[in-house]
C-alpha cells in the first residue's frame, strides 16, 4: 500500500463481557481506506459497526488486532498519543448529532479548537479560530445561525453544525455514525450531499456507518460487516437482493 | 479554554447552580457577621475589663523594701519599659463619717466594701505615668444631675472638680474646697484625699468635698496574734470612669505614700506597674521574666494585664470560636447542596462526556470540568460572602437603627454591656481564612461527582440515553 493510505486495520477483535459470557463482536476484521477514499459500512444492527468506528476513532481499545492511522500504530500507542490523534486527525458525526445543548452553533463547531489550549493561547488563536469556524458554517449554509443554541436549530441544521464541528481541525479521516438516521427523507438528501461534497473538497478517507442503501452506494466502497468480519459487497448483495435482506 | 466555557454554559443554563452560589454566600455572610460580632464582643470586653490595669505588673511583694526598689530603678532602666511605678493595695471599708461603726455592723462588710489603691505620684505627670490617669478621671461629670430623673435628685454638679493634672488635689484652705465642706472639717489638712470608682460614689451618694471613715486593719496577719483596726478620715477629691463596673464599685485611689502611712504596710511597694515602650504586654512579660528572675521573682510574678483577667478573655475567646465553628457548619451545608447539584448535572450530561472525549479530550478532562463548575460556584458564593458579609458587617448598627425606626424593634440593647451600639471588629484575614476554607468545602464536594465523570467510558457515555 502507498503513502496514501489514511487507515489500515488488520485482524481487528472486540470481545466484551456480558453477564459472564464473552461476546465476541468483531472476529478479525480488515480494512483499508485510502486518503480522500469514501467507503460505507453496512450490516445488521447489533453487528459492530458503531463498535468497528469506535476503535478506528481511538475511542476504545480492540481485544486484538491493529488499526494504524496515517502509518501510525495505534493500538499501542500511548493514552496521550491517541487523545491527541484523536483531536487533530480524526473527525466524528454521531446519529444524533450530539451538540452541546448549551452552546450556540458557533461555540459547539470552535469545541474542538480550544480543547487543551490554555486561555492566553486562545485569545491569541481566537479570531482565526473564529474565521474558521464562521467559513465552515457558510460552507454549511448556517453562518446565520452562528449564535442559535441547538435548540433552535432544526434536526437538519444540527447535522449540518455537526459536520462543521467535525471539520474544523481539518481531519484525515472522518468518522460518521448513521449521519442521516435521524432525518427526514428530504433533509436526509441535503445532508448526504454536504458530506460527500465535503468530503471530496477536503480529500479526508471517509468510513461511514449507515442502513441507508442509498446513501452506501454513492459512495466509493461499500463493505457489509457480517458475522464480526468485513467483506465487499458481493453480485447477490444487489440493494433490491440480498443485501437488503441482510439489514433488515 | 474549552472547560471554561463549558463549565460556564454549564452553571449559567442552571438557576439550581445559583442557588448553591447564594447558600455559600448566605453562610459566609452569617460567618462573617458573627465573626466581627465577637471579635467587638472580645475587643469591648479587653477594653472593659482592663480599666486601670498596667501592661505588666510585677509582684515585689515577697521582697524587702530595698530589693524591691532596686528591681524598680532597672525596670526604669530598661529600654522595653516606658515607664514603671510603684503600687500598693489595701482591702478596707467605707462609710460616711458620723455613721455607724461598719466593722461592727453584720452584713455592711460586703456592700461596704473597697480596695484602697496606692498610687505613686509619677501617675500625676503624662510623662512619668503608667496609665493615663487623667483619661478616667471624671472631672467634668455632673454625678447625680445626670441621674436627675431620679426623685430626690439634687440640681447641682456634687462629683465636678476643676482638672488639675494632681488627681488628688486637695486644700482645705481653697474656697472651691471650703465651699464643699461640712464647717467641721473645713481647716482640717490632715484628711487623706481619695477618688472613688464613680457608681462607688453614686450609689453611697458621696460627693466631692464628702469626708468618709475608711477602716482597715494592720498587722502582719500571719506573726500578730490580734489584728488592729486603723481608721482614718478620707475627703473624697473626685471620682473616675472606666468600663469596668464591678471594678468601679469596689475600688478607690489615693496617694501611696498616705496608704502605706494609714494601713502601717510594712512593705509600702507591694507591686510595680509597667507601661510599655513598644512590645505589646505578652512579649513585654517575656521580656521582662528573665532578668527579674535573676533578682529572685518567680515567673508567675511577672504577668501581663491579660494573664490576670485570662479566664474571662479566654471564655469571650472561647466563645467567638465555637459560634464560628457553628456558622461553619451553615457552609458546609450550603456546600453540600453543590454534591447534589454536580451530581445530577454529570448524570445529565454523560453524552457531552462522550462527545469531549470524542473531540480529542483526555479521561481526566471531564473531572475537571466539573471540579471547575464546583470551584465556580463556590468561588463566586465565597467571593460574593466575603465582600456583602463585609459589608455588612461595617453597617450592621445602621442597619439596626434603621430598623428599630421602622418597626420600633430593637434587636440589640448596648445599655445591657454598656457599649454605644454593637461592636464590631472586621477581621479581614481571618475571614479570608474563612472564604479560602468554603471554597476548599466546595471543592471536597465536588470530588465525588468528578471523579465520578472522568472514570466514565466515552464509548458508554456516547450510547448514554
Amino acid at each position: 500500500m502507498s503513502d496514501s493510505r489514511a487507515i489500515r486495520v488488520s485482524g481487528l477483535r472486540r470481545d466484551f463481557l456480558s453477564a459472564g459470557h464473552v461476546l465476541q463482536i468483531l472476529k478479525g476484521a480488515d480494512l483499508e481506506v485510502a486518503c480522500g477514499e469514501s467507503v460505507a459500512i453496512v450490516g445488521r444492527s447489533g453487528g459492530g459497526k458503531s463498535t468497528l468506528l469506535h476503535l478506528i476513532g481511538l475511542l476504545d481499545r480492540p481485544t486484538a488486532g491493529s488499526i494504524e492511522l496515517e502509518g501510525v500504530e495505534t493500538t499501542k500507542a500511548s493514552r496521550a498519543t491517541r487523545d491527541r490523534l484523536r483531536r487533530d486527525r480524526i473527525g466524528f458525526v454521531f446519529q444524533f448529532y450530539h451538540l452541546l445543548a448549551e452552546l450556540t452553533a458557533e461555540q459547539n463547531v470552535l469545541l474542538g479548537a480550544m480543547m487543551n489550549v490554555s486561555p492566553l493561547k486562545w485569545l491569541a488563536r481566537r479570531a482565526a479560530s473564529r474565521r474558521a469556524a464562521q467559513a465552515l458554517l457558510e460552507r454549511v449554509g448556517l453562518a446565520d445561525r452562528a449564535r442559535h443554541l441547538p435548540s433552535r436549530l432544526s434536526g437538519g441544521e444540527r447535522q449540518r453544525v455537526a459536520i462543521a464541528r467535525a471539520l474544523l481541525r481539518d481531519p484525515a479521516v472522518l468518522l460518521c455514525d448513521e449521519p442521516t438516521g435521524n432525518l427526514d427523507e428530504g433533509t436526509s438528501g441535503e445532508v448526504e450531499n454536504l458530506l460527500i461534497e465535503i468530503q471530496r473538497e477536503r480529500r479526508a478517507a471517509m468510513v461511514l456507518v449507515t442502513h441507508n442503501l442509498r446513501l452506501a452506494a454513492r459512495l466509493d466502497r461499500m463493505l457489509v460487516l457480517e458475522g464480526g468480519r468485513l467483506r465487499p459487497v458481493q453480485p447477490g448483495d444487489g440493494l433490491r437482493g440480498g443485501l437488503a435482506a441482510a439489514l433488515q | 479554554m474549552d472547560l471554561l466555557l463549558v463549565a460556564w454554559r454549564y452553571l449559567v443554563a442552571r438557576p439550581i447552580t445559583l442557588v448553591s452560589t447564594l447558600s455559600v454566600t448566605v453562610g459566609l455572610i452569617a460567618v462573617v457577621v458573627v465573626d466581627s460580632v465577637m471579635n467587638g464582643f472580645l475587643a469591648e470586653h479587653r477594653a472593659m475589663i482592663r480599666a486601670l490595669a498596667p501592661d505588666v505588673t510585677v509582684d515585689v511583694s515577697s521582697l524587702p523594701a530595698a530589693k524591691a526598689r532596686r528591681v524598680l530603678e532597672e525596670l526604669r532602666a530598661s529600654p522595653d519599659v516606658r515607664a514603671a511605678s510603684p503600687r500598693a493595695e489595701a482591702p478596707a471599708i467605707h462609710g460616711e463619717s458620723g455613721g455607724p461603726a461598719l466593722v461592727a455592723v453584720p452584713g455592711h462588710g460586703d456592700e461596704h466594701f473597697v480596695n484602697l489603691i496606692g498610687l505613686d505620684p509619677a501617675e500625676a505627670d503624662p510623662a512619668t505615668a503608667v496609665i493615663d490617669l487623667q483619661r478616667f478621671l471624671a472631672h467634668d461629670r455632673c454625678g447625680y444631675s445626670e441621674r436627675a430623673r431620679l426623685p430626690g435628685a439634687e440640681p447641682d454638679c456634687p462629683l465636678r472638680v476643676e482638672r488639675r493634672s494632681d488627681p488628688f488635689w486637695f486644700d482645705p484652705a481653697d474656697p472651691f474646697w471650703r465651699a464643699r465642706m461640712a464647717t467641721e472639717y473645713r481647716h482640717r489638712d490632715d484628711l487623706i484625699p481619695i477618688v472613688f470608682g464613680e457608681e462607688l460614689a453614686l450609689g453611697f451618694e458621696y460627693r466631692v468635698g464628702t469626708v468618709v471613715t475608711i477602716s482597715t486593719f494592720g498587722g502582719d496577719p500571719w506573726r500578730d496574734a490580734r489584728l488592729k483596726v486603723l481608721q482614718h478620715q478620707f475627703v473624697v477629691v473626685g471620682t473616675f470612669v472606666t468600663r469596668d463596673h464591678h471594678f468601679d464599685v469596689t475600688h478607690a485611689l489615693v496617694p501611696l505614700g498616705r496608704l502605706a502611712a494609714f494601713a502601717a504596710l510594712e512593705t509600702p511597694m507591694q507591686e510595680i506597674a509597667v507601661a510599655s515602650a513598644a512590645l505589646d504586654e505578652a512579649a513585654l512579660r517575656d521580656r521582662l521574666r528573665a532578668p527579674l528572675a535573676v533578682a529572685g521573682l518567680p515567673a508567675k510574678a511577672v504577668e501581663s494585664w491579660a494573664d490576670r483577667k485570662s479566664l474571662l478573655l479566654g471564655a469571650v475567646e472561647n466563645e467567638r470560636r465555637v459560634m464560628n465553628v457553628a456558622m461553619f457548619f451553615v457552609v458546609i451545608v450550603a456546600t453540600f447542596s453543590l454534591f447534589v447539584t454536580l451530581h445530577q448535572m454529570v448524570r445529565r450530561k454523560t453524552r457531552d462526556i462522550g462527545v469531549l472525549a470524542a473531540l480529542g479530550a483526555p479521561p481526566l478532562h471531564a473531572g475537571r470540568l466539573f471540579m471547575l463548575c464546583g470551584l465556580m460556584v463556590t468561588g463566586a458564593g465565597a467571593l460574593l460572602g466575603f465582600v456583602l458579609g463585609l459589608t455588612l458587617a461595617h453597617s450592621l448598627n445602621a442597619l439596626l437603627a434603621a430598623v428599630a425606626w421602622a418597626t420600633g424593634w430593637h434587636l440589640f440593647d448596648p445599655a445591657l454591656f454598656q457599649f454605644r451600639g454593637l461592636p464590631i471588629r472586621v477581621d479581614a484575614g481571618r475571614i479570608g481564612w474563612y472564604a479560602l476554607a468554603s471554597v476548599v468545602c466546595g471543592t471536597l464536594f465536588t470530588l465525588l461527582p468528578s471523579w465520578r465523570a472522568a472514570r466514565l467510558d466515552p464509548v458508554e457515555a456516547l450510547r448514554h440515553e
